[in-house]
């Protein structure tokens, strides 16, 4: 017999359902005969934002206490808390940075799934907080931590994931109550009754196998597609580089292959050995792990494989395309599918597939356009691809392979992707460090329109300004190209590169004139 | 409105000696019907939206009860209907949530507190204070204070919650004071249970008519020189009544413990909170047993001398436990002992945060402070003791870790509100920023990221209002963002009818979702009617279009320039706000933004598709989506939408490894994906999927046709 209640917080996200397992917790507990109380603070966190919920259960039967009763807490206290209950990993951390989790008392349970915010998603390349870390912080503070991925069972089980943490809850014995009282409460719950068990039960059983230590698995790790990569697929030219970078260069040569055709993918492979001759040359000869050559090879494949219509056109009509669409809506075979796609080119993109003499007219009057304050021309479409007409307008505008190579836009890029290879080249005299650093600054072409556009200025700035203009040591000098790389991808407007420059007393991009037309009272 | 409350309207009926089990808000409502009130009437707004909401759903059985229920278009509307019990012998009860309704209300608090009334007047505030607050932090003290008003601050058990608004009532009529129940956001929110009593039917009600009004009786006005004499009575009788009533009844408690020398007093809403920080130090058990002698504050204004003094003879000292500043009751404490030359020394705030809710964590530090007081040279009882920074208790923020991004509040999945701001940060791309005088409601959320619009905010449906002084001097127009719930509270007076009486050249865009949504999707009266919700024939369509009042009210008033546009038309968003601040009108343009709130539409699309589904008929669903291999990586969509759906996911790409945008379950298929993809020129990943359940049969002919015409141009 204990003299202190259990004490349980749940961490959601508004509209997820968290209040309707503290209303269960209250409802469990009461059917075990214990005195217990739930309160929270929903307010318009309701609308997608954190909240909590506080579950206190005095576990003595309330026939044994005679008149009297138990007084609750309102609110959870720092360093006395049993039980910490969450559906989502930053919020599980956010409760344990708060206090709320002791080594010595606290119990977690908690659902490795993310869901992210909005900090985290407008990110020009990948702000997401690094989920082991967080999982590695959670258990150092907590007592023991029960883990797993609720917001997929879940969805397999069509259920919410109240459900799941019921289940969990029940498993962890935390509340000394039967699982068929847990059940009972589901069952008389009214709504999805048995789709809210399925998930009790699969969430019941995960946490005793996770408790009894049975599956031993860890969260599960991201798989790439080339762990099923075999020794066999090996090119006999590029034998000499280590197996993880031969893997890249494979992948890029079938990528540029695709792309466009073999004497192309031959074009990168050379490029690539290119590279890998320096690099094994400033390692004095020595085999080396081919850190900058790995690098190279993975940017390169992308650069060489850029972004226009005809690429865009062929992905778009992938003969797996329409059932991996049904698929992903879980479409029966009887079901009507239709697919809408949302392109808008533009004079630029028209322009790089035409030779040079008549793309320059055209983006002429596509820059006078722009200087002069109106938006530019383009032709949005919306196009459906599951029908005839869509997806043969795709086939037809992906067979214009061939265009591509007499096309202005293909002669910029291959001048670029030279002009960047050759600043890592020389790199290499001044270190590996420093050629490593340039060659990754290739992660900097992406996209399309305006995101290409800026990748390459900010590329372009780094090749031709900065690197000249950098007076410092060695080691230093690639500390500051990364940083400099990173700050180029941190916001749209490029703030944080300029300020970034201007702590380095580096030369800043010049000022492109940028037509805003002011709103003016008239 | 976005609950359904069948179940707890069940509890509402419950009688004599029944257990009643739910949350402290509705225990309140339990309490309003045990205690035979006439009417009630409110404005909603966390945390004591659910009072009125379970009312106005419970509209058979309150009038078989005969109550008058009026959901009020705002505050000062819900306080003006007490009026009723200054002549009559009626017991009225209104909720709001304070401090911000007590304020819009105050004006005719202090009429009605005046006069003072003869059947029981009762105000019900959710004291939004600490964790979970979504104003500005004020307390509701100082009105009860200023007004003369009763205010009890029950201890958080629903019996006692229970008993306080049924002896509220009889306090109120007893001392011709209204009385205001403050109850705090966990305690509204707190599930418990309390034995239930019999409801009362009101005497005088809705069933039972009063045949003829009272006596002209100049003494019930609030106008001179009788104010003069209410004055002089809310000192000489109403308030020593009050204090009597409250010793009699025992309104407030006294739990005796051993260590008599000393003593705490507390307001009733921390009692908890206490008994916890002393369970913690070892001074009580879970029972509230404790060792040192507690008077618990039920009613904590008047405060009765009396019952003080008594308390604290033979006391050496006690310690007032007592939330946010001003310490009212401290120093009222303070002064009565004085004034009575008691020699007990009384400790709070010199002890406690100055500042802030009061946590278990706070409050036993102060108790231990209390009990082994530091040397007095060190100076530490001069020292302000800071309250907690944030909404966190005690925060642990390691150094070497990286700080966890905020989670706010955020539009739903689907808001017709969020595409507006899309366009608005797409504009100021190409046309220079504007200010925003922002205002309470969902569209606040337009203040966080990804849009981070808004200059300032001045209260509800005070946005138009609040850039009267900015506008005149600014080169540029300014611009102002109301919704439809800000426009009926008061901005339709504040704003709008004051820019057209001064010929103001402003910019107005109200959102016409149809409800007050941020609240709990509660109607309005330009909500569209349950006709023309029943009777439309797609269901998932917006239906706001269809209630004109909002474009007719401002047409009557006088507004010449009204552009109406539905807010998932993105471009056309773009180019009404162009006009708007590029035009030569010079007067009041108003944007009416249309499109009908979010939840509401799939609290009514559910059980249309379930129907559907269930008699194998034809239905349609929409999702958007994204093609991993053609995104780029480089999350401009999300720079202008902050969708919960539309999120990241790991790049099925080996050679890539920036994230890819995808877009969940969760989707909507509100279109505005689509709609970004072509305003913003995003890059060409998205796509729109529609999938036809149960198609007709010349559906799946043309369907199979083509594609078997596909598979044979795929192979060629």
């Amino acid at each position: 017999m204990t003299d202190t209640p259990i004490k349980v917080l749940i961490c959601a996200l508004g509209g997820e359902g968290g209040g309707v397992l503290a209303e269960w917790l209250f409802e469990v507990a009461t059917r075990a005969n214990f005195f217990v109380q739930s309160t929270s603070v929903p307010g318009v966190a309701q609308r997608t934002g954190a909240t909590t919920y506080y579950v206190e259960v005095y576990p003595v039967a309330k026939a044994d206490l005679g008149d009297r009763r138990p007084i609750f807490s309102l609110n959870p206290v720092a360093r006395d808390l049993d039980f910490l209950v969450s559906s989502e990993l930053l919020e599980t951390a956010r409760q344990t940075r708060a206090g709320m989790v002791t080594a010595d008392k606290t119990r977690v349970l908690t659902s490795i799934s993310r869901v992210y915010t909005n900090a985290e998603k407008m990110n020009l390349s990948d702000g997401r907080i690094d989920s082991s870390a967080l999982i590695e912080e959670i258990s150092q503070s907590s007592k023991d931590v029960i883990s797993f991925d609720m917001a997929a069972i879940a969805a397999e089980e069509n259920t919410v994931v109240s459900a799941v943490l019921f289940g969990a809850i029940a498993a962890s014995s935390v509340l000394p109550i039967p699982r068929d009282l847990f059940e009972s409460v589901i069952e008389s719950s009214g709504r999805g009754v048995q789709a809210s068990l399925r998930g009790f039960d699969r969430a019941y059983l995960q946490t005793l196998s996770t408790i009894t230590g049975d599956t031993g698995d860890g969260p599960e790790q991201v798989s790439l597609a080339m762990d099923s990569f075999t020794a066999s697929q090996t090119i006999p030219e590029i034998g000499f580089l280590p197996l993880s970078v031969q893997q890249l260069v494979t992948l890029g040569i079938e990528r540029t292959a695709e792309y466009q055709n073999v004497s192309y993918a031959s074009s990168y492979t050379d490029r690539v050995i290119n590279v890998a001759k320096v690099e094994r040359l400033s390692a004095g000869g020595e085999a080396g792990d081919f850190g900058v050559t790995a690098e190279v090879a993975r940017y390169l494949a992308l650069w060489m494989c850029f972004d226009d219509i005809v690429k865009v056109a062929r992905l778009k009509s992938k003969s797996d395309r329409i059932n991996r669409i049904r698929q992903d809506l879980k479409a029966d075979d009887e079901d009507v599918v239709h697919v809408y796609d949302f392109l808008k080119p533009g004079i630029p993109e028209i322009a790089g597939l035409l030779p040079p003499f008549l793309a320059a007219p055209l983006m002429l009057y596509h820059r006078k356009r722009l200087e002069s304050g109106k938006r530019a021309l383009s032709f949005p479409m919306k196009l459906r691809a599951s029908s005839v007409f869509g997806y043969g307008l795709f086939r037809l505008l992906g067979s214009f392979k061939w265009l591509r190579t007499f096309g202005s836009r293909f002669q910029e890029e291959q001048q670029l992707i030279e002009q960047w290879l050759l600043g890592v080249t020389a790199s290499f005299t001044e270190s590996p460090r420093v050629a490593f650093e340039v060659a990754r600054s290739g992660r900097l072409i992406k996209g399309y329109g305006s995101t290409n556009e800026r990748g390459r200025d900010n590329l372009l700035h780094i090749l031709e300004t900065v690197l000249p203009n950098l007076s410092t040591t060695e080691t230093e000098k690639a500390v500051v190209i990364r940083s400099i790389v990173d700050a180029a991808q941190a916001d749209e407007e490029g703030e944080k590169f300029s300020s970034e420059l201007l702590k380095r007393k580096l030369p800043q991009k010049p000022i492109v004139a940028q037509p805003i037309r002011w709103y003016k009272k008239p | 409105m976005e609950k359904s409350f069948s179940k707890e309207i069940q509890s509402l009926k419950l009688g004599d000696g029944d257990e009643f089990q739910g949350e402290g808000i509705l225990a309140i409502t339990k309490a309003l019907l045990q205690s035979g009130v006439s009417y009630v009437g409110g404005y909603q707004g966390a945390p004591v939206s659910h009072l009125l909401d379970v009312m106005v759903q419970a509209t058979e059985y309150m009038s078989e009860l005969g109550i008058h229920v009026a959901p009020c278009s705002n505050e000062a509307s819900a306080a003006a209907m007490l009026g009723a019990s200054i002549h009559y012998p009626v017991r009225g009860a209104v909720t709001w949530k304070s401090i911000v309704g007590t304020n819009v209300a105050a004006d005719a608090l202090s009429n009605l507190s005046s006069p003072g009334v003869t059947g029981g007047a009762m105000i019900v505030v959710g004291e939004d204070y600490g964790e979970g607050a979504s104003v500005i932090q004020e307390r509701t003290y100082a009105f009860a204070l200023k007004s003369t008003m009763l205010l009890i601050d029950p201890r958080p058990d629903l019996q006692t919650m229970v008993r306080l608004v049924e002896e509220g009532f009889s306090l109120s009529e007893v001392s011709n004071m209204p009385v205001m129940v403050e109850l705090r956001i966990r305690t509204c929110h707190v599930r418990g249970s309390f034995k239930a009593k019999d409801n009362i039917a009101p005497q005088i009600s809705t069933n039972k008519l009063m045949q003829d009004p009272a006596q002209f009786d100049y003494s019930k006005l609030a106008h001179p020189p009788v104010t003069f004499v209410h004055e002089k009575l809310k000192q000489e009788q109403r308030i020593p009544a009050a204090r009597q009533y409250i010793m009699e009844r025992k309104l407030n408690e006294v739990f005796v413990g051993e260590r008599s020398n000393i003593g705490i007093v507390v307001q009733g809403g921390l009692y908890n909170t206490l008994v916890r920080a002393l369970t913690l130090l070892g001074l009580s058990d879970h029972f509230g047993e404790s060792e040192i002698p507690i008077l618990v504050l039920n009613v904590i204004y008047p405060l009765v001398p009396d019952e003080l003094v008594e308390f604290c003879r033979g006391k050496e000292k006690i310690l007032v436990v007592e939330e946010g500043a001003p310490e009212f009751i401290e120093l009222e404490i303070i002064a009565q002992l004085s004034r009575r030359r008691l020699n007990t020394q009384v400790h709070g705030k010199d002890l406690f945060a100055i500042s802030g809710e009061y946590k278990v964590d706070g409050v036993s530090q102060g108790v231990e402070r209390f009990l082994s007081p530091p040397d007095k040279s060190s100076g530490v009882e001069t020292e302000l003791i800071k309250g907690p920074a944030g909404q966190t208790s005690s925060p642990i923020q390691p150094d070497n870790l990286s700080p966890l991004p905020p989670r706010p509040p955020g539009f739903c999945i689907g808001c017709p509100e969020r595409p507006v701001f899309s366009a608005l940060k797409q504009n100021q791309k190409q046309f220079g920023k504007v200010h925003v005088a922002a205002d309470i409601g969902c569209h606040s959320f337009g203040t966080f990221d990804p849009f981070g619009f808004g200059h300032s905010i001045l209260g509800y449906g005070m946005s138009l209002a609040s850039r009267a002084g900015v506008s005149p001097m600014m080169n540029r127009r300014v611009l102002s963002i109301m919704g439809d719930g800000g426009f009926w509270h008061n901005g339709l007076l504040t704003g709008v009818q004051s820019a057209l009486f001064n010929g103001d050249d402003a910019v107005l865009i109200i959102f016409k979702n149809g409800y007050t949504s941020a609240t709990g999707t509660q109607e309005i009266i330009s909500t569209p009617d349950e006709e023309v919700k029943a009777s439309a024939p797609k269901k998932q369509e917006s239906l706001v279009d269809r209630n004109k009042t909002i474009e007719e009210t401002l047409r009557g008033i006088g507004v010449e320039w009204i552009r109406t546009v539905y807010t998932y038309d993105v471009e056309r968003v773009k180019r009404i706000l162009d006009e708007a601040f590029t035009t030569r009108f010079d007067g009041l343009k108003v944007i009416v933004a249309e499109g009908e709130c979010q939840l509401e539409r799939q609290r009514r699309i559910r059980p249309w598709i379930a129907a559907l589904k269930h008699h194998g008929e034809r239905y349609e669903r929409v999702k958007y989506g994204i093609d991993d291999d053609v995104c780029s990586g480089d999350h401009a969509c999300m720079r202008i939408s902050g969708c919960p759906s539309l999120t990241l996911k790991d790049n099925p790409d080996p050679l890539k490894e920036d994230p890819v945008a995808t877009i969940s379950d969760g989707c909507v298929g509100c279109g505005l994906c689509g709609e970004n993809a072509h305003s913003a020129t995003l890059c060409p990943s998205f796509y729109r999927a529609e999938i036809v359940k149960n198609p007709k049969p010349w559906e799946r002919v043309v369907n199979h046709l083509s594609r078997a015409v596909m598979s044979v141009i795929a192979k060629n």
